[in-house]
């Protein structure tokens, strides 16, 4: 069958799905929550926070490269949920609607943003073996979010969008003012990059 | 003909298995003669599984929410301003740091094995007859229920049975040039693969397409 190509469609399946509920979070309806927190219900809205700041954090840290700004980035883009909360008319889910905003508080910044050089830089000191991974693999994990840290600032913007978010050509587009074509091409810039990177 | 914009369209596509075999074989075709495109795939190929198994959560520091909520304007607190943040955050910076290599340490195990798995380690030649031998039984097969089809579905197999053949003999032929060239054996391989699904397709299907 076609989805056997290259023997890759299997990779699909085996996407973690890392901790987004935590245990102390009571079972409610997200739009319940959404509805108590638009009234200034600030319990709900500390549940939603809790349900999706590591999905945010993600995004924010991955598109500026930068650990300290994600933090800063993460506090703002809360901040704005809570205070645009009314015009959130339910159209498409929370998560997706927290998600935009994400991405603009990120994009904004990275607009108006004095150029200073900031770059992730993990720990060299890190020692792998202590958490019970073998070498190898460890390496190339962390080498990947190294190497998305270091792509210049177009093609990792639209790297994070398209490959790890999965938004199109034409939300990226919208989203970042570029032209489709121009989305396109960086997308090839940035995967051949990395490729390289991790040679 | 296929251009080489056509082939990045439909790239994602065709690593994800959503192409019809013959839109598959004629981009093979063009890819297993255009090194552009080659290394477009290659590098797509060998980013996904890795990408694949990033985390899409990475917690934040714990610290962050009290930050957030003492932002939140609120009825109690109506002069409630956005007070300077990058005091807060800058103790925060290791710890984030460090989240993002832990959330790819926990997916270690997952690249472990999906990078392991699409790297073929059995000779080119042994796998070849075996796809060349299922293949012929096929056709065979197809050969023999040809009385049973219509005119239009022979000529369509055949049409593309001639696309994907011509994708084969090309990506024999490179990979004769560059025998260690790994693209180049996978994009073999996934030539036959869609070579014996489009048999597959007809022979069981074929009455009814
Ligand atoms: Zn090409």
């Amino acid at each position: 069958m076609s989805s056997l190509v290259l023997g890759l469609s299997h990779s699909s399946i085996t996407r973690p799905s890392a901790g987004s509920l935590r245990h102390d979070v009571p079972v409610t309806n997200a739009a319940t929550l959404v509805r108590r927190a638009q009234v200034g219900d600030e319990h709900a809205f500390r549940t939603l926070y809790q349900q999706h700041a590591g999905a945010v954090f993600a995004v924010c840290v991955r598109l500026s490269a930068d650990g300290v700004l994600a933090a800063e980035l993460t506090q703002d883009v809360f901040v704005r949920a809570w205070e645009g909360l009314a015009s959130f008319r339910g159209e498409s889910a929370f998560s997706t609607w927290l998600h935009r905003i994400a991405v603009n508080v990120v994009l904004a910044h990275q607009r108006t943003a004095e150029r200073r050089e900031r770059r992730v830089s993990l720990p060299g000191d890190l020692e792998l073996e202590s958490h019970g991974v073998d070498g190898p693999s460890a390496a190339e994990s962390i080498d990947l979010e190294r190497a998305i840290a270091k792509l210049p600032t177009g093609a990792r913007t639209v790297f994070v969008l398209y490959d790890i978010e999965g938004y199109s050509h034409a939300d990226i587009a919208s989203l970042t003012g570029i032209a489709e074509g121009t989305s396109k091409a960086q997308l090839f810039r940035a995967r051949r990059l990395l490729r390289e990177a991790l040679k | 003909m296929m251009t080489c914009a056509d082939v990045r369209d439909r790239l994602d596509a065709l690593l994800e298995g959503r192409l019809a075999p013959e839109d598959a074989a004629s981009i093979l075709g063009h890819v297993a003669t255009c090194a552009e495109c080659r290394e477009d795939l290659s590098a797509a190929e060998e980013l996904r599984p890795l990408v694949a198994s990033l985390s899409r959560h990475i917690e934040p520091p714990p610290e962050l929410w009290g930050a957030i909520r003492r932002n939140l304007r609120s009825p109690e607190r109506p002069d409630a301003t956005r007070w300077s943040r990058r005091s807060v955050v800058f103790v925060l910076a290791t710890a984030a740091i460090v989240l993002i290599a832990l959330s790819s340490l926990i997916t270690l195990e997952v690249v472990r094995r999906t990078g392991r798995s699409t790297r073929p380690a059995i000779a080119v030649v042994a796998w070849e007859a075996d796809y060349r031998a299922a293949a012929a039984d096929l056709h065979t097969e197809l050969q023999r229920r040809r009385s049973q089809l219509p005119t239009s579905t022979i000529l369509a197999v055949e049409r593309d049975l001639a696309v994907i053949d011509s994708a084969i003999s090309e990506a024999g032929r490179a990979l004769s040039g560059e025998p260690n060239d790994t693209t180049l054996r996978r994009l073999l391989r996934s030539s036959h693969e869609q070579k014996l699904a489009l048999l597959r397709r007809a022979v069981f299907l074929g009455p009814e397409t």
